[in-house]
């Protein structure tokens, strides 16, 4: 493998892979490599260049998952799935953000639209991903006070990064809109229709179409289908 | 069907956890003291995986709608089955109707009421242990049937013996965390003590009784999961339980051992927690 890796023993039943320089969709693929030297269901957390491995007793192959890697060789052109989100930017924290950042909303929302993101992993709640990476002018530190209810569906950011909260939590992202269909199924095998390497696109929405789609209760296959980018 | 007459302190079902699903970030869950939680399902010949009501201090008070048998099992924990006083780790026939009242834990913090096949709640993820994100019930509230499948032999021919045992002072092992480094060198790993503030199912304030030096930089966030022993920036540990979410942005400076999270899940605020490192760091 072309990138520098070290390997953590974490306790008999989890390993870290910490590489240097891989990009999300690599990550994606070295994990579906790892799952099948396993040759078993692996659960496998891709986050910021790293992977962490959770199977009983895997930590005592170690040397093997370290052999492995090594003369493992990834595929150089990999394409990408594309999701366009559809949001109704209307959130709480539009006219504060836009005041900390010297911009009117307006500005706030077409900037975030500007770009072609990455998701570059999951964390923090059930089918939360961190998208990657915003333009510079919209790059803030998280709220020093985070805010106690965050509603689901919110779109967020922080950092380099946005996020959209699949449940009500506490959080302190600033909120520009709201996703127009829920992004995690606990009632399906697959709960959540995006993976790491991703590439993600948002679009701006009118209440009338944000109030059309909520109605749809558009799932599995079909909500695919209707975020699928159009190339 | 056993409904929940009055709600413990935090009452909820449990099982082994959620595996498979933390790479979309979902948390583990699972019994917190995973030995006493096995121990209810081996003493009625469960599945290892039978659901079970988890106690937490205080109990509830609670009614069989249908005959099964039953354990309470933990350390000692005072209850009553229709007025005659109960004790752990031993089998029980509940009638129709028979009420439970699950005082207090007196030993310890976590007990747990198994019934013959375990509870039969709804899943989710292949898992019965509730969690927020999946339920929306942080708890069991008044009023929840948790249904079980009737069963009519009052006694179980199995190996009933108690499991008598009574908590001890624990020393709880540890293997050095990749961010191990972040405290200073002269730390005494061999024996660092505590003492324990507040906790819930996702994680265990720890204060050091001497300060623990450090250096200040942060991580980025990174896999987290139950046993992870994090650094807060004002010197504080935290060690996450059962509950704990799957990525964290404090430094990661031990891992306790799967048995050392079942003795922390029984020690009180207050107590002392003493965690021990004979390892040496393989990392740097």
């Amino acid at each position: 493998m072309k990138h520098k890796f070290t390997i953590y023993d974490m306790g008999q039943d989890t390993l870290t892979i910490e590489l240097d320089g891989v990009k999300p969709i690599e990550l994606k693929h070295i994990a579906s490599y790892l799952k099948q030297f396993f040759d078993t269901d692996i659960d496998v957390l891709a986050l910021n260049q790293s992977l962490t491995l959770f199977k009983k007793n895997c930590a005592t192959r170690l040397d093997e998952v370290h052999s492995f890697l090594s003369t493992l060789k990834i595929e150089e052109a990999l394409a990408p799935m594309c999701w366009e989100l559809p949001i109704h930017y209307n959130g709480v924290d539009l006219e504060v953000l836009a005041e900390k950042l010297k911009k009117t909303p307006e500005d706030l929302i077409a900037l975030h639209q500007s770009c072609t993101y990455t998701i570059e992993g999951f964390g923090f709640l059930p089918g939360f991903f961190y998208i990657g990476s915003l333009p510079k002018a919209l790059q803030i530190p998280r709220k020093s006070t985070p805010a106690l209810r965050v509603p689901k569906r919110s779109v967020a950011i922080a950092g380099t990064q946005t996020g959209i909260y699949p449940i009500e939590s506490s959080g302190g992202w600033y909120v520009l809109g709201e996703l127009a269909f829920d992004l995690f199924d606990p009632d399906v095998q697959h709960p959540v229709f995006a993976d790491i390497g991703d590439e993600v696109r948002f679009k701006a929405i009118s209440s009338d179409e944000f109030e059309l789609l909520r109605a749809q209760h558009l799932k599995g296959a079909q909500l695919q289908e209707r975020l699928l980018c159009s190339k | 069907m056993l409904e929940i007459v009055r709600p413990g302190l935090w009452d909820t079902i449990q099982d082994r956890g959620r595996f498979g699903y933390r790479g979309i970030g979902v948390a583990l869950s699972g019994a917190m003291d995973q030995e006493a939680f096995a121990n209810a399902n081996r003493l009625l010949e469960n599945a290892p995986n039978a659901a079970a009501l988890e106690v937490c201090q205080n109990g509830g008070l609670y009614l069989f709608k249908a005959p099964t048998c039953f354990v309470l099992c933990g350390f000692e924990t005072e209850a009553v089955l229709d007025d005659q006083s109960i004790a752990t780790n031993t089998i029980y026939g509940a009638k129709k109707g028979s009420i439970l009242s699950v005082i207090r834990v007196v030993n310890g913090v976590y007990a747990y009421v198994a019934v013959k096949g375990g509870f039969i709640t709804d899943q989710k993820l292949n898992s019965r242990s509730m969690h927020p994100s999946l339920y929306g019930d942080q708890k069991l509230k008044k009023g929840y049937q948790l249904p079980y499948q009737e069963y009519e032999g009052s006694k179980i021919e199995a190996d009933c013996r108690p499991i008598s045992k009574d908590r001890q002072e624990y020393v709880l092992e540890a293997i050095p965390g990749p961010e191990f480094h972040y405290l200073h060198p002269s730390t005494d790993f061999s024996s660092l003590k505590f003492t324990l503030s507040d906790h819930n199912r996702m994680g265990y304030r720890l204060l050091p009784s001497v300060h623990l030096k450090r250096s200040t930089e942060s991580i980025r966030s990174a896999a987290v999961f139950p046993g992870i022993v994090q650094l807060t920036p004002s010197g504080e540990c935290i060690v996450l339980h059962r509950d704990a979410q799957v990525s964290g942005g404090y430094p990661r400076i031990l891992i306790l051992t799967e048995q050392s999270l079942n003795w922390l899940a029984q020690i009180k605020k207050g107590e002392i927690v003493e965690i021990k490192c004979t390892i040496k760091s393989p990392f740097t």
